[in-house]
C-alpha cells in the first residue's frame, strides 16, 4: 500500500486514508521514507555512456541496408497477384476435396478458422520478424485471407 | 519532445535518413542503457542497439503512429534483448532468489550510511531477474506509465504492477 502511495496509484479516497494514517503511525512513516530511498536509489542508478561512434555505426548500417523506407499502405501488385493466384488455388483444392469426404472437410474448415484467428494475433510480431519485407508480409496476409474465404465457403455448403 | 518525434518519424518514413539520424541521437543513450541493463555486456549492448535501430528503420512503414514512437522502439529493443538472452541460454524470466548477492535475512535499512544503502541497492538491481529489471528500468529510467510498459512488453497492466511490486520487495530487502 505504501509503495502504491509513492507510485501515486491509489484512489483519492485511499490516498486520503493513507495520509491520515501516516500522520499517526511513526512505523509507516519510517517505512515510507525507506521506500522513497529505494526508489531514489533505482532512479540514481548511473547511466552507462554509449560508445562515441554509436550513431555513426547505426547510420552506416542503415546506408548499407539499402532498404529505403516505403510509404505505408502502398499497394504491392506482385504480392497481390501472387496472393490472388494462391487464393484461387486454395479455393479450388477445397472444392475438389469436399467432393471426396464432406464430414472431414467441415471439421477441417473449423480448424482452419482457428488457425487464421491465431495467425491474425501473430501478425504484428510477424511484421517485426520480417524486418520490413512487405512483399512477403502481404503475401502471407493474402494466403491467410484465401484460406479464410475457402474455409467459409466449405462451412456454408454443409450448413 | 514527442511532437518532434512524430515529425521526425513522418520524415523518416519518407526515406529521410537525416531525420532518422536525429531520432537515433535522441534515443540511443536510453536504448543502449536498457540493452546494457538486460545483457550486462557492453559489446552486446552496442550490437543490440545497432540492430534495434536498423530494425526500426526497416519496420517504419509498420509503425502506424497509434502508439508513441518510444513505446514502439522499446518494444523492438525488448524483444531483441529477450531473444538474445534466450540465445545466450541465460535463465530467462525465472525468479531466482538464489542469485541475490546478499543473504536473505540481510536488511539493507540496517546500513547506517545512505550512500552504503544506495550502493547496496544498485548491486541488488544488477542481480534482479530479467523480468523485474526490465520493468523497473522502463519505469524509472525512462518514466513509462504502467499502460505503456504493458504495451511494450505485451503483458497485462496487472502483471506490470506485480513485477514492479516484487522488484521493490527484493530491492527493499524482503
Amino acid at each position: 500500500m505504501l509503495f502504491w502511495y509513492l507510485e501515486k496509484s491509489l484512489t483519492s479516497e485511499e490516498e486520503r486514508e493513507m495520509r491520515n494514517h501516516l500522520r499517526e503511525c511513526p512505523l509507516c512513516r519510517k517505512e515510507l521514507s525507506y521506500l522513497r530511498e529505494v526508489i531514489e536509489a533505482i532512479e540514481s542508478y548511473p547511466l552507462v555512456r554509449e560508445p562515441t561512434d554509436l550513431t555513426e555505426r547505426i547510420m552506416d548500417q542503415i546506408r548499407k541496408a539499402g532498404q529505403p523506407v516505403r510509404p505505408a499502405f502502398r499497394l504491392d501488385w506482385t504480392a497481390l497477384i501472387l496472393g490472388s493466384g494462391l487464393a484461387a488455388l486454395a479455393f479450388l483444392s477445397f472444392r475438389i476435396a469436399i467432393s471426396m469426404s464432406p464430414e472431414i472437410m467441415v471439421n477441417l474448415a473449423e480448424r482452419i478458422d482457428i488457425l487464421v484467428w491465431m495467425l491474425s494475433l501473430k501478425l504484428e510480431e510477424l511484421e517485426l520478424l520480417l524486418g520490413g519485407n512487405i512483399n512477403l508480409f502481404l503475401l502471407l496476409i493474402s494466403l491467410a485471407f484465401a484460406t479464410f474465404v475457402a474455409a467459409k465457403e466449405v462451412s456454408f455448403l454443409f450448413e | 519532445m514527442q511532437d518532434n518525434d512524430a515529425l521526425l518519424v513522418r520524415r523518416a518514413r519518407q526515406g529521410d535518413r537525416e531525420a532518422f539520424a536525429r531520432l537515433v541521437t535522441r534515443h540511443q543513450r536510453y536504448v543502449f542503457n536498457l540493452a546494457y541493463r538486460l545483457l550486462w555486456d557492453y559489446e552486446e549492448a552496442r550490437d543490440l542497439t545497432q540492430e534495434a535501430f536498423l530494425r526500426a528503420w526497416c519496420c517504419l512503414p509498420a509503425f502506424r503512429g497509434e502508439a508513441k514512437f518510444t513505446t514502439w522502439l522499446y518494444r523492438i529493443v525488448t524483444n531483441l534483448c529477450l531473444n538474445r538472452l534466450n540465445e545466450l541460454r541465460r535463465d530467462l524470466l525465472e525468479l531466482n532468489h538464489e542469485c541475490l548477492s546478499a543473504p536473505a535475512e540481510f536488511d539493507p535499512s540496517s546500513l547506517c550510511e545512505e550512500k552504503e544503502r544506495r550502493e547496496f541497492i544498485h548491486r541488488q538491481i544488477e542481480d534482479l531477474p530479467v523480468k523485474y529489471r526490465l520493468v523497473i528500468t522502463l519505469r524509472y529510467l525512462q518514466g513509462f506509465s504502467y499502460r505503456e510498459i504493458a504495451e511494450i512488453l505485451g503483458i497485462p497492466i496487472g502483471t506490470v504492477k506485480t513485477h514492479l511490486f516484487r522488484a521493490k520487495e527484493i530491492l527493499r530487502g524482503n
